[in-house]
Order: structure tokens, then C-alpha cells, then sequence
């Protein structure tokens, strides 16, 4: 009578241990997608960050060019109006207009603004790739390692060959802003 | 075969020691789960760390909060704007705690054994407990020369300054933040402003905090802790009758 009692303790005792092996060796899978997931995420962040860069930096570019642009005719324009013959009521309505037209003259705040998007967005960047060769330093770190090596064979995980970024700048880089 | 062992005041039997072994590894199988939770959790918070810009002049810190910049970890020097204190005390300090003590009698019932006799007597001894307690704090703060809210911050741990008694049953004890300190902090740029009560790391690069934060030490404290629970069940249930498993 008593005999049926251990036999269930002992298959209970059995399962438990399978079922712990078998979640044990699962984790290490799970913790190795979840790395991978990071790594992917990572790489596609950097790609995001890229078109950011170039789409912002470019047209900011562009800005400033074209401030620098007004700006520049704008004071020709009130050296001319001086220079004009001695017409003080020309030169006076000249100045009048532009000090209208252009309350402020603020290339050279255009231009601070400039690169300080510059040093942030490059700042942005360095942060992403190097999120990005941590995730690949951990995940190889973990797949070679004993015992997740050993588990993620049993569960016929197939190990993903990543390489860290070297750091090269790309050749979509932003450079030569002003085209001059 | 051996079928129990004897340890005084419980014996423990062969079948329990069975039972015992499905137990830790069913623990140890919702460990595992509640690791790897955990752990998922811990990858994107670490992704969401190294992203992180990291800042160390007003300009950049300013143009962040402009243009909703993200998370970041900010290097530079936390001031009061406008300082406090209390007469009693003096000084020029950002936050300050003052303590209500008082001086209060207990009584405790101690069992001790003469000559193999228990004998009960009530003792009677003395503590410092809290009563109460009232702060004050500046209303401006300025972090790497930006003015904010002082609730934009979380403050440093605080440093106990004085003690000062005023009757032999009642004292007060003095907590303050000092009117300055240089870290780093963790924050949010966004809408031309800094997230509500960001931490603060003080005496702490940007390096020193992102290490820490990275550091991982949640799943470790997780697995001590469940260790514990796995030791605490297995003793609890060993100690039981257990009756059912003979019978």
C-alpha cells in the first residue's frame, strides 16, 4: 500500500528534475535570441541615426547657407546705401528696409547652432556604434562560453558569426557642407 | 538502506528528502523563468544606457533640451540658486532635515534559566525615537549652469551635521545636501526641459555611472534571494509532520 506512494514521489522527483533541465537549457536559447534581437536593434538604430544624420546635417546646411546668403546682401546693401553719393535719405531708407526686413543679424549664431548639431549628432552616433559592438561583445562573449556553449549545441542553435564596426567614416558621411 | 535521520528535535526521512529534491528543482524551473525575464529586461535597459548622448558643456545640454535630444548622461556641477538653513544650525545649504528625538522608556520581558529554572524579569531601558520631523529645501536649483525646479533632481544622500538637545528628553538631529556637488545625471531631454527627478550620481564620471547602471546586479540579487527561498522551503517542509507521505 505504502509502496505506491514512493513510486509517485519518485516520478514527481523525476519530472521536476527533467522539467528543470529542460527550462534550464531553454533559457540559454532564449537569452541567446534576446542577444541576438539586441544586436539586430542595434545595427538597425545605427542605420536610423545614419539617415537622421544626413537628412538633418544637409538641410541645417542649407539654412545657414541661405541666412548667410540674406545676410551678406543685406549688409551690401546698407554699404551701398552709404556709399550712395552722399544721399543720407536713400542710405537712411535702406538701412530702414533691411533693419526691417532682417531684425537680427545672426549668421554667426546660425553657425554655432550648426555645430553644435554637428558635435550632438556625432556624439549620437559614437553612442550607437559603440551600443552596438557592446551587444556583439556580449552575445559572442556568451555563445562561447561554458555552459550556454555546451546547452545552445544540445538545442541545436546555430551560433550567428557577427563582426564589430570598424570605424572608418562612411562615404555618406556628411562632409564638405558648403560645397565651396 | 538507511530510511530517516535523526537531528534532535526533527528527523527527516528518506521520502522527504524526495519530495525535497521536487521541490528545488521545481523552484529552481520558475527561477529560471523569472531570470530570463530579468535578464530581456536588463539587455534593453543596458541598450537604452549606452545609447545614451553623453553631455558635459551648457551649450550641448541646452541644445538637447531644445530639440528633444533623448536619454543622456550629463556631467557638471549641481547648485543651489537660492540656499536654506535654520537659525540654530547657520550655513548656506540646498536641503535640510530636521529630526524630532526624544528620549523614551521601554520595557522588555527577558527569560533567563538559574540553576535549571527559567526565571522572567521585566527590564527596563531607554531609546532616542523619532517624533517627527520637518525639512526644507531651495526653491531654484542649477545644473551645468541651467536653472530648473528642484524637484527636476533627486538629491544626494544626506550627511547628519549636528545634534542639538534641547531638554535632557529631547534633541534634534540635522540632515543637509550640501549647497553643491559635481556628477553626473540621468535624464530625459525633452519639451526644452529635463525629466521630473532624475538621479543624480555625485562624485561619479559618465563612465563610473554607466558601469553601474550596466553593472547587472538585479539578476544576482534575484538568484540570492531565491536561494534563500529555495533553502527556507526545503527546511520549512522537512520540519513539517509530513505524515501523508508515510501513511
Amino acid at each position: 500500500m505504502k509502496s505506491w506512494k514512493v513510486v509517485v514521489i519518485g516520478v514527481v522527483a523525476v519530472i521536476s528534475v527533467a522539467l528543470m533541465i529542460i527550462f534550464g537549457i531553454q533559457n540559454a536559447q532564449n537569452k541567446a535570441i534576446t542577444m541576438e534581437e539586441a544586436v539586430a536593434a542595434a545595427d538597425s538604430d545605427i542605420k536610423v541615426q545614419e539617415k537622421r544624420r544626413v537628412d538633418l546635417v544637409y538641410n541645417l546646411a542649407d539654412c545657414v547657407k541661405q541666412y548667410d546668403k540674406h545676410e551678406s546682401e543685406t549688409l551690401k546693401a546698407i554699404v551701398e546705401g552709404r556709399g550712395s553719393t552722399g544721399d543720407i535719405e536713400n542710405a537712411t531708407t535702406a538701412i530702414t528696409a533691411v533693419a526691417e526686413a532682417y531684425p537680427e543679424l545672426k549668421s554667426n549664431e546660425n553657425y554655432k547652432q550648426l555645430m553644435t548639431e554637428l558635435a550632438t549628432t556625432e556624439n549620437l552616433m559614437a553612442q550607437y556604434r559603440e551600443n552596438y559592438n557592446k551587444q556583439i561583445t556580449a552575445y559572442n562573449r556568451y555563445v562561447r562560453s561554458f555552459p550556454a556553449r555546451i546547452y545552445l549545441s544540445w538545442t541545436g542553435y546555430e551560433t550567428v558569426i557577427y563582426q564589430r564596426l570598424d570605424f572608418g567614416a562612411p562615404v555618406d558621411a556628411p562632409q564638405n557642407l558648403f560645397g565651396e | 538502506m538507511k530510511r530517516s535521520w535523526d537531528f534532535g528535535s526533527f528527523e527527516i526521512t528518506l521520502r522527504e528528502v524526495i519530495a525535497s529534491i521536487s521541490i528545488v528543482a521545481i523552484m529552481l524551473t520558475i527561477g529560471f523563468v523569472i531570470a530570463g525575464k530579468i535578464e530581456a529586461n536588463q539587455i534593453d535597459k543596458n541598450a537604452e544606457y549606452y545609447k545614451a548622448v553623453h553631455i558635459t558643456d551648457t551649450v550641448m545640454f541646452q541644445y538637447g533640451m531644445d530639440t528633444n535630444l533623448g536619454n543622456a548622461f550629463v556631467y557638471g556641477n549641481l547648485q543651489a540658486v537660492d540656499t536654506v538653513t535654520y537659525p540654530e544650525i547657520g550655513g548656506n545649504y540646498m536641503y535640510v532635515k530636521k529630526v524630532k528625538e526624544r528620549y523614551t522608556m521601554h520595557t522588555r520581558t527577558v527569560t533567563t534559566t538559574v540553576n535549571g529554572k527559567p526565571q522572567t524579569r521585566t527590564e527596563v531601558y531607554w531609546t532616542w525615537d523619532r517624533v517627527g520631523s520637518e525639512e526644507i529645501h531651495s526653491d531654484r536649483i542649477k545644473f551645468l549652469n541651467i536653472e530648473m525646479e528642484y524637484n527636476k533632481i533627486q538629491m544626494p544622500s544626506t550627511n547628519h551635521i549636528e545634534t542639538i538637545k534641547e531638554s535632557s528628553h529631547v534633541r534634534y538631529k540635522y540632515y543637509v545636501c550640501y549647497p553643491e556637488y559635481t556628477g553626473t545625471l540621468y535624464t530625459q531631454l525633452h519639451e526644452n526641459q529635463i525629466s521630473e527627478s532624475s538621479p543624480f550620481y555625485p562624485n561619479q564620471t559618465i563612465e563610473e555611472t554607466l558601469e553601474q547602471k550596466t553593472s547587472g546586479i538585479g539578476l544576482y540579487i534575484f538568484w540570492i534571494l531565491w536561494m534563500v527561498l529555495i533553502v527556507a522551503a526545503v527546511i520549512g517542509f522537512c520540519y513539517l509532520d509530513n505524515r501523508w507521505l508515510v501513511n
